[in-house]
């Protein structure tokens, strides 16, 4: 029988499972590794208390007694040095404060100050702003939450403004799926924190997309739980936070990451955090971003709850298309052929595993199943049966073109996930990197990536 | 059991070629259902040869009606392909062949690179110049 708890934390939670499995001796096992700082949350902390006020809130000692930095004393880079290397008493998250932190009810401003120039998050927004901005305001974050949300928005990259976006989004759909206002607030909370786990990660890894080396890959597939384990060891947020920040990324059908859960295993809080957090893909990114996100949501429809989608959907008829010069691109249609006779040769390779061993024949079977999903998606289309009739699918509307680019971005962003998947089974599997069919998917897959649009398909 | 549904998803879109790649796919189909039945594989071999031969030929004339700048390359890789079939026949008819799965992998990597890709290639080009 499965778990029943949706809300729990213990060890037969679905995620602490997930984490264990993940984590054991590959990037943390506990909060002993947090005594020595991580070097890329100490350079947004230093970076952070560059512009605004970071202090120390006791002294600050290594385990051998040295001092290394005195109560008070304000954070400067001169901390970089003294912690090289040095083990210290207590984690560094815990021995500083934001003395001038980024107040909740200052989130709220910026993001109401964002929907005057992003008409697509208007619409989401504005009909629940009153909501939305309480839920925000309303939270009483603990010292070191503070701490990561300055770090946030003031180090080596500002990874609030996408948060706010989320928690805005989050909070709009909690409010929308009728839950009060301690839903509202947490998810609003986890939301702010979702990626708080980059703050540890190269900063290249974060945002970089599914196009990434495989190092990279398997970071950014990780960042949601190493977040979590930041929430509930350093930040001291409740349970329900901490497992929201975890599932930030899953998806209905089981096909989001970093463990893979599915419906019995996500809250409508869960759910409401990851639609937020794929949206924000699209929306004040491209032109037209609500309308792509709808197309994105029609595409793959079984990956959120339908009452969500339907409210993009709605939203998304209403608002006036504008000028988008990515989507009239004649290199659209090249691409989009590319992509396809890519799908058609991974399903030809993953239908066929022949003299395979037991393990990559299993594993071929779950890809072949994304790809057939994207394959599914080149037929609800309609691209693929033009392209099997050598009919052109130039569009003939600017709502076309939308949806096109937007098919094929999904398309990009979907293979690029596909790819990631392969590439860490056969990094990290003996069998794996012995098959010939996971080569030659990789051949495949590094093939597409290297091709560029001809000359001949640009304006 | 079909290992390997025929559909639009394997369609260059060029009618003539596609109804030949069709043969190639049942040809995968029937090899994946023979087990290590010898005569099968033989059975295969003899229709493979007919089949690349008939197959390169009009795809070469195609290539050649519409002036395909990638012809060379690819009339290379037809012989090489036809050569290729033509020694694993007569090993086959000497009792030295490969096994179906050594075939069928072949066919395979044939389908996902001949055909998905090149002949993709070729069918973007020849579509831009009206044949379907």
């Amino acid at each position: 029988m499965r778990p029943t708890s949706r809300t729990g934390s213990g060890p037969e939670d679905p995620v602490h499972r997930a984490s264990a499995a993940r984590f054991s001796g590959m990037i943390y096992t506990g909060s002993s590794d947090f005594l020595q700082a991580n070097r890329y949350f100490l350079s947004s902390l230093v970076t952070a208390a560059d512009r605004c006020e970071i202090h120390a809130l006791e002294d600050i000692y290594d385990t051998s007694g040295l001092k290394l930095w005195a109560r008070g004393r304000p954070i400067d880079s001169r901390l970089l040095e003294r912690l090289s290397d040095r083990t210290l008493r207590k984690p560094i998250e815990l021995c500083v404060y934001a003395a001038d932190p980024v107040a909740s009810a200052s989130i709220a401003q910026q993001l109401e100050e964002l929907l005057g120039s992003v008409p697509d998050l208007a619409a989401l927004l504005s009909p629940c702003w009153s909501q939305v901005s309480e839920a925000l305001s309303s939270a009483v974050p603990t010292p070191t939450e503070l701490l990561l949300i300055s770090v946030l928005r003031h180090g080596d990259r500002d990874l609030l403004r996408h948060a706010a976006v989320v928690a805005g989004l989050s909070i709009a759909a909690v409010v929308r799926k009728g839950l009060g206002p301690q839903v509202q607030a947490t998810v609003g909370r986890a939301a702010l924190l979702h990626d708080v786990g980059f703050l540890y990660l190269d900063p290249a890894i974060a945002g970089a997309g599914p196009q990434v080396a495989l190092e990279q890959a398997r970071l950014q597939r990780s960042h949601p739980l190493l977040g979590a384990q930041v929430c509930t060891e350093l930040a001291h947020t409740t349970p329900a936070i901490s497992r929201l920040v975890a599932t930030s990324h899953e998806r209905l059908d089981g096909s989001g990451f970093p463990a893979g859960l599915s419906r019995q295993d996500l809250t409508d809080s869960s759910l409401a955090l990851a639609f937020a957090e794929d949206c924000t893909r699209y929306l004040g990114v491209t032109p037209n971003g609500l309308q792509r996100a709808a197309t994105r949501l029609r595409m793959l429809s079984h990956e959120f709850p339908e009452e969500l989608m339907d409210w993009v959907l709605g939203l998304a008829r209403e608002l006036p298309l504008v000028e988008d010069p990515d989507a009239t691109s004649p290199g659209i249609e090249w691409e989009l052929r590319r992509q396809h006779a890519l799908i058609a040769r991974l399903i030809v390779l993953f239908s066929l595993p022949v003299g395979e061993a037991a393990p990559v024949r299993e594993e071929g079977s779950r890809w072949l199943a994304s790809a057939a999903s994207l394959r599914a998606v080149l037929y609800r289309t309609g691209a693929e049966a033009a392209f099997s009739q050598g009919i052109s699918i130039a569009p003939e509307s600017r709502q076309e073109a939308i949806e096109l680019a937007a098919l094929r971005d999904e398309l990009h962003w979907r293979i690029g996930e596909l790819h990631q998947r392969i590439e860490v089974a056969r990094a990290d599997r003996r069998e794996f990197a012995a098959s010939p069919m996971v080569n030659s998917a990789l051949e495949i897959l590094r093939e597409h990536r290297a091709e560029k649009v001809p000359m001949e398909a640009t304006p | 059991m079909i290992l390997l549904p025929w559909s639009d998803l394997l369609c260059v879109g060029v009618r003539e070629i596609d109804e030949e790649h069709r043969t190639l796919v049942h040809l995968i189909n029937e090899l994946g259902n023979a087990g290590e039945d010898s005569e099968a594989t033989i059975r295969a071999l003899d229709v493979l040869t007919n089949y690349v031969q008939v197959h390169f030929a009009h795809e070469e004339k195609l290539m050649r009606d519409h002036g395909f700048e990638h012809l060379a390359g690819h009339i290379a890789q037809h012989r090489g392909l036809t050569g290729e079939v033509a020694r694993v026949r007569a090993l086959a008819r000497e009792g030295r062949g490969p096994g179906n799965d050594e075939l069928l992998l072949f066919l395979r990597d044939w389908l996902t690179v001949h055909i998905l890709r090149d002949d993709m290639e070729f069918a973007i080009t020849l579509n831009g110049m009206g044949a379907r």
